[in-house]
């Protein structure tokens, strides 16, 4: 088995109740939410933003909250979360080089080099490269802008990808042509975990989770609630 | 349920504590302009703060120039020792930098504080968090750094316009002998002076900075916030810089 990339045990804060979950390295597992807030509150606790009101939050092989600040956004650009908001002054080529270019991961050239081999599997391609990259984020749709996190973590390689939100409220066609993409982003680094953060239950039939061989399908409750877990 | 006076009180001290928490970590953190994404920033920062703004302070300080040298003259005479000292006591060491400093806080401070508190809003410093980013860093050093090279050089500008136009501009309305003058402030004026005025200038361009930043990153998230933060900026600004002005002029007694 791989190495542990994530791990929570019994973390409660004001959003939800005993979150218990491991993730390994290579693996794909779902959280699902109740509510925005909690999916976000849930997120902010795993990637150190706010500390929960108990629990252990392990990252990377680190106790997150035992790290200084700096250090602990040093293990985050390891990591790459897709669904927040992007940098709207910066245009879309900007975004998605910022984190690379910022932490020093790679060279520009680099960044180019995978950006290309990550367009490649993007069907209208030259959209992309002719409008969409120049464009500001504001004037991307809710799809083009999740497609733009994905092609950051495409840059990045990270070890964690942290999807917030990555499947809701979009058509089935848009939903495969993601799901498409982190297969391919999985296939690049076979090591690479990723934690989808769903907004209300999934079931684990769905289409897009067999695609990526959901290991495992977490429900969080709110606060007072047990959590239930789905093998 | 607290007395008025003390809540404002209070609003009053946190305000302080997180100008004073920018200022400190802007300072500790200038190592960030290693980075060349944080240095970009910084070079546009620069750009907007000082180059775009060189319309506006040049047409102010070509209107005041003229305004204070044909006021002079009707009210001091045509003595050029006497003009001088005028000249270089009010308009170039307390008018310039405060007239100055008000343009860069209307335009880059109201902006900077709405930008960054639109950034809240709209999650994207909780997004640079997420990208191990720190936005002190990579939001705060730029906008401080910026401000405080772009204020002197605009001042500076806004004294050199001052000094030059505006008794060129009166000379057409008022007798001015340009030659002596001009010779006269240009002996005028000492090393010691410029370093104190560029010294007044670089605190002026880190009061508007840190008052931008710490209206627009400390406001709640929700839209309607945006706009006050903007005012916020300004008023304080307002106040802040001219309690320094009047803290470097007590100095200079």
């Amino acid at each position: 088995m791989n190495a542990l990339v994530t791990q929570m045990q019994n973390v409660r804060s004001e959003q939800f109740h005993c979150a218990n979950l491991r993730l390994h390295g290579g693996e794909v597992g779902v959280v699902c939410v109740k509510s925005l807030e909690q999916g976000m509150a849930f997120v902010d606790a795993m990637m150190g933003l706010k500390a929960p009101m108990e629990g252990r939050v392990e990252l990377l092989g680190t106790l997150l909250y035992e790290l200084p600040e700096s250090a602990r956004l040093s293990l985050l650009a390891r990591t790459c979360h897709v669904g927040g908001g992007l940098v709207s002054n910066l245009k879309v080529w900007e975004n998605l080089a910022l984190p690379a270019l910022f932490h020093h991961l790679i060279s520009a050239e680099e960044v180019e080099r995978r950006l290309v081999a990550a367009m490649e599997q993007i069907q209208n391609k030259d959209d992309w490269l002719q409008n969409r990259l120049k464009a500001l984020p504001d004037t991307l749709s809710t799809y083009s802008r999740r497609m733009v996190g994905l092609l950051r973590c495409a840059i990045q390689r990270p070890q964690l990808i942290v999807a917030e939100f990555l499947l809701d409220d979009l058509e089935e066609g848009p939903v495969d042509k993601l799901v498409k993409m982190l297969v391919w982003l999985k296939s690049q680094a076979p090591d690479m975990a990723v934690l989808l953060v769903n907004l209300g239950p999934i079931d684990a039939g769905h289409l897009a989770l067999q695609n990526l061989k959901a290991a495992w399908i977490v429900e969080l409750e709110e606060p007072h609630h047990a959590v239930s877990e789905k093998h | 349920m607290r007395p008025a006076h003390t809540h404002v009180l209070s609003s009053i001290l946190s305000f302080f504590q997180l100008t004073a928490g920018i200022v400190v970590h802007a300072v500790t953190h200038l190592d960030a302009l290693k980075r060349r994404s944080v240095m970009s920033i910084t070079y546009k920062q620069i750009y907007f703060t000082g180059i775009q703004a060189l319309l506006p302070v040049s047409f102010a300080a070509m209107l005041v120039g003229f305004t204070m040298e044909t006021q002079m003259r009707g009210l001091l005479g045509s003595g050029i020792e006497i003009n001088v000292k005028m000249l270089k006591l009010v308009v170039l060491r307390e008018f310039a930098p405060l007239f100055t400093a008000f343009i860069v806080l209307g335009r880059s401070g109201a902006a900077i504080a709405s930008e960054l508190a639109a950034m809240k809003v709209q999650g994207e410093i909780r997004s640079l968090y997420l990208m191990g980013i720190d936005p002190g860093e990579y939001l705060i050093v730029p906008r401080v750094v910026g401000c405080c090279v772009a204020v002197p050089v605009l001042t500076f500008y806004f004294q050199v316009i001052v000094a030059g136009f505006g008794p060129a501009l009166a000379s057409m309305l008022v007798e001015i002998e340009l030659g002596p003058y001009y010779q006269a402030i240009f002996n005028s004026i000492t090393l010691t002076e410029i370093i104190a005025s560029t010294s007044k200038n670089v605190c002026f361009g880190l009061i508007i900075a840190a008052t931008a930043c710490s209206s627009g990153i400390y406001v709640p998230t929700a839209r309607i916030w945006i706009p006050q933060a903007a005012e916020l900026a300004v008023m304080r600004g307002f106040i802040l810089l001219l309690a320094g002005d009047a803290c470097f002029a007590l100095l200079m007694i």
